[in-house]
């Protein structure tokens, strides 16, 4: 049974499928938009307590996608230790066990990613004032003040627009900022500044300036916030980063005799 | 002067391919070179005028496609015995990339203020600079796919350049996470992008792990179609965006 869920075979049937579930992904999402934004900012399990009445055929191609994944990574898994465990040992060649270091740290990502949308947690565009407070995933936000110091004209123009005209000349990175108490009762004096790009990070919590906003009536700049909280991102990133080299490595190993994975 | 430098290198392209396909090699090499060098002076011209490398949009992928391409084909031409069609594929790659940008604006893409986000810059300077690998790895596979002497040394070699351009473009997908997470909360979200991304690197593995046949050996055209397939896919992510 392990010897035929380690099969090349089913591995280049498990990314056709896979392929094809992406590809069908894209048209899917332009007619689904509504469903899709969902899934980003709701928990995995909220939305499909919802999701399989509202859009059954999302919700259906979402396990389909799931499930090819899992059948890619038990391959994957069977494939390590009946087809390269032994001829790493056998062989004690370097080229064979970056081959399987290779796989091994792709196998992680793909777990990571699975974990990522399983178990992350999250509290999605929450738009707030100077003044405002806001619980979100345990913690307690309160923002002590926002400051927009470029043209006001490009937070009231229309979403479509509004990219046109946020360039480098008009717009600056560092020129609008805002700042946010991390459970103002416990630290009155351990206000943080947020920019765009540079989030909020504590622990394992992080709180996400996605964009500027600005209310007519008040005559005031606000921030949305994504709040999210992932206790994986650390290991996702240096497993990801530590892929690539062993990519690179296995490429320079492998440049005159290619045979071992082709 | 945008506007120039594109039908120049159109010029170059075409004139490039039919002079490989007419087996004038003296002149396809210098028509080779000279794309190559219009396609470095067009990225010379966007970083003195923007200010930064080629980063987005098809004018600025032209020319550092047309660059990254010529110099690949030029440096690997040079060990094959018999490279004529390998270098009309070549050629005819850069030329269908040219034409693609007929239809959009010959002219540099605004400067978006996440451009000046060190992880921004290194997510589309690494992915246009693995679709020119990629690009040039689709010209070694379907070259390869003839019955010329080449053939294992067009199977190495675009082996070769086809992880290359996996580690670059892997590396611009991580240099990308880390913007979606600075900007989104989220390492990855599910998008267009995300499944365009998806997409190119699942081809790249299935390129990678084709089921060897029961008898015989694998059909070359079905493999010069998986290996080609990912660049051809990287040219359509750039180009229709």
């Amino acid at each position: 049974m392990i010897h035929r869920l380690s099969t090349t075979r089913l591995t280049w049937y498990s990314l056709a499928a896979l392929i094809a579930l992406l590809a069908a992904g894209m048209p899917l999402s332009l007619a689904n938009k509504s469903v899709f934004t969902a899934l980003n900012h709701e928990n995995l399990f909220d939305w499909l307590g919802t999701s399989w009445q509202e859009a059954p055929l999302v919700t259906a191609w979402f396990t389909g996608l799931c499930l090819v994944a899992f059948i890619l990574l038990v391959n994957g898994v069977c494939c390590c230790l009946t087809r390269q465990l032994a001829p790493a040992i056998k062989t004690k060649g370097s080229r064979q066990w970056l081959f399987l270091a290779l796989h091994l740290l792709f196998l992680a990502v793909l777990v990571c990613h699975g974990l990522t949308l399983g178990l992350s947690k999250k509290s999605s565009q929450v738009t707030l004032f100077a003044g405002q407070t806001h619980k979100a995933l345990g913690y307690e936000i309160k923002v002590n003040q926002v400051v927009f110091s470029d043209e006001i004209a490009i937070l009231t123009a229309p979403k479509n627009h509004q990219r046109k005209m946020m360039v480098k000349e008009r717009v600056g990175l560092d020129h609008n900022w805002a700042q946010l108490l991390v459970d103002p009762k416990k630290n009155q004096n351990d206000a943080r500044t947020l920019y765009m790009l540079s989030p909020l990070r504590q622990d394992f919590f992080q709180a996400t300036i996605t964009e500027f906003v600005y209310d007519k009536k008040k005559g005031q700049p606000g921030i949305t916030l994504n709040f999210t909280r992932n206790y994986f991102n650390l290991f996702f990133f240096s497993v990801y980063a530590v892929m690539i080299l062993a990519l690179a490595g296995f490429t320079v190993l492998t440049w005159k005799k290619p045979a071992l994975g082709r | 002067m945008t506007l120039y430098i594109y039908y120049i290198l159109f010029a170059l392209c075409l004139a490039e391919t039919c002079a490989a396909l007419i087996r004038a090699k003296r002149l396809h090499l210098i028509l080779l070179g000279a794309r190559s060098l219009a396609g470095c002076f067009g990225c010379g011209l966007i970083l003195v005028q923007a200010g930064r490398p080629p980063l987005f949009g098809p004018f600025e992928a032209c020319c550092a496609l047309t660059c990254i391409t010529g110099v690949l084909a030029l440096k690997f031409g040079f060990g094959l015995k018999n490279p004529r069609i390998f270098y009309t594929i070549a050629g005819a790659i850069a030329t269908l990339m040219l034409a693609l940008e007929w239809t959009s604006p010959m002219e540099l893409n605004p400067d978006y203020y996440m451009y000046q986000n060190l992880w921004v810059k290194l997510f589309f300077m690494f992915r246009l600079l693995a679709v020119g690998f990629l690009a040039q790895a689709s010209a070694q596979y379907l070259s390869g796919m003839g019955k010329g002497s080449d053939r294992a040394a067009l199977w190495a070699g675009g082996r070769n350049t086809l992880l290359v351009g996996t580690c670059i473009y892997l590396s611009g997908e991580w240099s990308g996470s880390l913007w979606c997470l600075n900007w989104l909360g989220d390492s990855w979200q599910w998008s267009r992008g995300f499944f365009r991304a998806s997409l190119l690197f699942l081809l790249v593995m299935a390129a990678c792990h084709l089921p060897a046949p029961k008898k015989g050996v694998l059909n070359p055209v079905f493999k010069g179609i998986s290996g080609a397939l990912p660049g051809i896919f990287g040219l359509y992510m750039i180009f229709f965006y």
